[in-house]
């Protein structure tokens, strides 16, 4: 014990200071480990507020409806996100099979994200418009009877429980608080929403012989799910036209992708 | 080769037994058992829902909504009671002094397994917040807060009013734990309430995405890897009865592996529209992390020098050597699984969920099977009921991890092959989605087979330990060589 | 390793009888700790600024070596000609694919009927294949071209072809005219 206590008096510089201030002083050890833990996080986390090196912002997008909101909640609540991604990433087979890849900006209204880290199924980022709303609504009574050979399970009792509108309403006002613009968000402009879209997907149901009303959950989900990538595709459209005669090869391409979309089930 | 003193001197002598608090010990160690069998149990089932979608039973059993019950049982009630326990009982031993306050101890106990309980009822009702590993709700995450500055408050006592001067490394890496943690848990959970049961966050979109994956990976790091660490320092050197290898190497490990850590989140959104400079952070930091976390393994391995016969026979050190092992071995596979070129195959397939479980079933589970069979027989003062199950333990988890890790590598390269391969005619290969996930199938179900067989050891352990703390009177005769 | 030591520090007091040993870092973990930092910052310094790479430059050019190596004909119209036996090879295509839209006996559902006299978007030949390959986005069909290859599509055309002529009892020559050829009352609206 002596002999190593000796070796350490006469030990290096690094073992005073480590053993006795460093390591030996409580506080010190404390404050030390947090500089070393934040530094990595306040780098990269900060720059995501900023403009210029943040992700990429646009004006054109626009929040998710009450309808939709509720849809996304009913996704959430079900964590249809364990399997299904919302990111189209930026490569060729990815742009044949879901359509064009997910840029930044689309995400601006999605609270909490989405994006998923799994793909049991397949991805969802463009399914909006993909199939009719009667297919959704057999889909998730019974994935198997459109899609054989699924994994997925059914989601039946999404058919008959209903949508709160007090409900939908809180969530209106939290997400209007966090800076959503909407253009109310009392009960009864939730309601109102709610019943003029809700209504037009009960109205393509019925005209394939489903009956239902506009507060049912499976409404809702299909108002989500029908909206999802719509009007992200629609704007890169939109820019790939404004831009035309100067567009570059990859522009026309990725535009024929997002037509073709794949077909996956 | 060796030299100076090679038996570990015993600073707390036999018979004079200091006033250690080890009642919460053995509350955390309780609590610890059953969340550990439970967890891996709604694991075992949600993988049999994956092969069987009849398994899925109604709104509350199904794989959307048990599939975070899995992981946060498994994290948060398995692996943090282990932590919980093994360092309640090593740092008061470390540091020489009774916790702070026994009151706190108890509030922090049943605070945590309240959060757990309450976790396990909200999370089949689907009241999540849907950001992995921190789906719980906010009242729930207002109660993680508070029970972990208890904790925090308990820990930082301790310290305060310890009887040694100098930290020991052990001490370093859990004081890591209880600072990150809180960091993490309190800036990735700002949310802005809506109802009792639902909240959005502060954040949005990829801001989200990069915050939750800097909690979400930090989380791996600082919740599953630091306070193992910690763990392995102390129970490691104490099983082997050898001294660490190396200090200077704990030193730098040390602190490169906490100041690395933090910056590799953005690994986790390779590809996606996050900006291409928080995309190439995430990766090389990741690339970075193999030297600083092979330090700990290193420092592990290295020091079973002059035990490895014992390795051989013992079943507590076979288990840490697994342990460690995997550490190295996940801890070099996750960095490659960072580069962009690896990842653009790797993700979204089950090779991640493999590499998760390499790590999870390897590295966290063994480390605390390991100290758990050291520790409960010094606990109770109780010879182990039936050493050979400890040894059957060993094997069943051993051969359950490699047909795990295998059958998801394989599925995985299978359908990130598959996903993206292009035929002649330059269309998909594979266009149909429900035909990869098809072929899959074989793969999952040995995944079945290997997860079972982790959670069947896990179930001989408990009854294992059951056996011994509830043993006779007669098996209760203190042999010496259990004597902590 | 050749320069352990395995001197101990002693200190084992203060660790609960753990003693350490004074080894020196092995040379290859400083080694291998030095390599990925240089790496590191070389990626970095290579990627963003000498390079000037991006993971949109990446799509653009892996697109562009796919457009060169499949040109635009893969996009082109399908050289489609009715055949019996592509109609009878159809069947299977439509049973694995068609069905859960347009119904077991074509007869409809969520997807329009085949065997009634209505075509929402034209009922020549050329109108079906143009459907089943591009899709109809706002309605929620789905582009086939890309899941079913030509062979499967001109299949489960001409299967559909059948299967309405027989229902509706309009002749499969007639169904074959190009669009332009036959009067305004079929043409897509």
């Amino acid at each position: 014990m002596t002999e190593n206590n000796q070796h350490e008096e006469q030990g290096s510089a690094y073992g005073r200071f480590h053993r006795r201030v460093l390591e030996g002083k409580a506080v010190v050890f404390a404050v030390a480990t947090t500089v070393a833990i934040s530094i990595g996080g306040l780098a990269e986390i900060i720059p995501m507020f900023s403009a210029s090196l943040g992700p990429e912002r646009s004006e054109a997008v626009t929040p998710y409806t009450p309808l939709e909101v509720a849809g996304r909640d009913l996704y959430i609540r079900e964590g249809c996100y364990t399997c299904h991604s919302q990111m189209v990433r930026p490569m060729r087979a990815e742009l044949l099979r879901y359509g064009e890849w997910s840029r930044a900006w689309e995400y601006t209204y999605d609270r909490p994200f989405l994006l998923g880290s799994r793909r049991l199924g397949p991805d969802l980022q463009r399914v909006g418009g993909k199939y009719p709303d009667a297919w959704h609504y057999d889909h998730m009574e019974d994935p198997r009877a459109l899609s054989p050979g699924s994994i997925m399970p059914a989601y039946d009792w999404m058919l008959t429980d209903r949508v709160e509108v007090a409900d939908v309403t809180a969530s209106i006002r939290a997400l209007s608080t966090a800076g959503h613009p909407y253009d109310g968000d009392s009960e009864e402009w939730v309601r109102a929403e709610m019943e003029r879209q809700g209504g037009e997907i009960v109205a393509n149901l019925q005209s394939a012989g489903r009956e239902t009303t506009w507060d049912t959950e499976i409404v809702a989900m299909i108002a989500y799910l029908q909206r999802l990538g719509v009007e992200g595709r629609q704007i890169l459209q939109q820019q790939a036209t404004a831009s035309a005669p100067e567009a570059e090869a990859s522009s026309t391409e990725s535009a024929a992708a997002a037509q073709a979309g794949g077909g996956d089930r | 080769m060796e030299s100076s003193s090679s038996s570990v001197s015993t600073a707390t002598p036999v018979g004079v037994t200091p006033d250690y608090d080890d009642r919460i010990v053995k509350m955390f160690f309780t609590a610890t058992v059953i969340w550990g069998i439970v967890g891996m149990l709604v694991g075992v089932i949600i993988a049999l829902q994956l092969t069987f979608w009849q398994a899925n039973l109604g709104p509350w059993l199904s794989f959307g909504r048990l599939r975070p019950l899995h992981t946060n049982a498994v994290i948060f009630a398995f692996a943090g009671n282990v932590c919980f326990t093994g360092i309640y009982h090593s740092m008061q031993r470390l540091l020489k002094t009774r916790m702070f306050n026994d009151t706190l101890s108890r509030i922090h106990f049943w605070g945590w397994q309240l959060i757990i309980v309450s976790a396990a009822v909200t999370l089949p009702l689907g009241m999540t917040q849907s950001k992995e590993y921190a789906e719980l709700i906010w009242p729930i995450d207002v109660a993680i807060t508070l029970v972990w500055v208890v904790f925090g408050i308990n820990f930082f006592g301790t310290v305060a009013r310890r009887k040694v001067q100098h930290l020991y490394v052990a001490i370093w890496f859990y004081m890591s734990f209880v600072i990150t943690i809180a960091v993490l848990h309190i800036f990735n959970s700002l949310a802005i309430p809506a109802t009792l049961f639902r909240s959005y966050p502060i954040y949005t979109g990829l801001t989200d995405a990069l915050v939750q994956w800097w909690y979400g990976h930090n989380a791996v790091g600082f919740f599953l890897t630091t306070p193992f660490l910690g763990l392995m320092y102390y129970y490691l050197p104490r099983a082997a009865e050898r001294p660490v290898y190396s200090y200077r190497l704990s030193i730098i490990h040390f602190w490169a592996l906490v100041f690395l850590y933090i910056w590799a989140g953005p690994h986790h959104l390779l590809f996606s529209a996050l900006p291409d400079w928080a995309q190439t952070l995430g990766m090389v930091f990741s690339i970075m992390l193999i030297a600083p976390s092979w330090g700990g393994m290193l420092n592990g391995l290295l020091t079973l020098r002059g035990a490895w016969d014992r390795v051989r026979t013992d079943p507590v050190l076979k288990m840490m050597v697994v342990a460690v092992s995997f550490y190295g071995m996940s801890t070099f596979e996750g960095p490659m699984m960072s580069i962009r070129a690896v990842n653009g195959l790797a993700h979204y397939t089950n090779w991640v969920i493999g590499h998760v479980h390499s790590g999870a079933l390897g590295w966290v589970g063994m480390m605390s099977f390991g100290m758990l069979y050291w520790l409960v027989p010094r606990l109770y003062k109780r010879e182990l009921w039936k050493p050979q199950w400890a040894e059957a333990h060993f094997w069943l988890a051993t051969i359950g991890i490699v047909l795990y890790t295998v059958a998801m590598w394989a599925a995985g390269l299978m359908e990130g092959l598959q996903w993206r391969a292009i035929n002649d005619a330059g269309q998909l290969a594979n266009p149909i989605f429900l035909d990869i996930t098809a072929r899959l199938q074989p793969f999952l179900l040995l995944r079945v087979v290997g997860g079972s067989m982790y959670l069947v050891g896990a179930i001989m352990m408990g009854i294992n330990f059951w056996k011994t703390v509830r043993g006779s009177d007669e098996a209760a005769q203190t042999p010496a060589s259990v004597t902590a | 390793m050749t320069k352990e030591t395995n001197r101990l520090l002693g200190h084992a007091d203060e660790a609960d009888g753990i003693e350490e040993y004074d080894n020196p870092l092995p040379d290859w973990w400083l080694g291998l700790f030095w390599i990925t930092i240089i790496w590191a910052v070389g990626y970095t310094v290579h990627y963003h600024f000498i390079a000037d790479r991006s993971q949109e430059g990446a799509l653009a050019a892996e697109l562009a070596a796919a457009e060169e190596r499949w040109p635009e004909q893969a996009q082109a119209q399908l050289a489609f000609s009715y055949s019996e036996e592509a109609a009878t090879q159809g069947e299977q295509v439509y049973n694995q694919n068609c069905f859960p839209c347009h119904g077991m006996q074509m007869e409809g559902g969520i997807g329009p009927s085949f065997v009634d006299a209505e075509w929402i978007h034209g009922g020549q030949a050329a109108n079906i294949v143009q459907i089943i390959q591009n899709g109809v986005l706002d309605k929620g069909m789905v582009a086939w071209q890309g899941i079913l290859s030509p062979e499967q599509i001109t299949n489960v055309a001409s299967y559909v072809i059948r299967r309405h002529s027989e229902a509706t009892g309009r002749p499969i020559e007639e169904i074959l005219l190009p669009p332009d050829e036959v009067g305004a009352e079929d043409a897509p609206s």
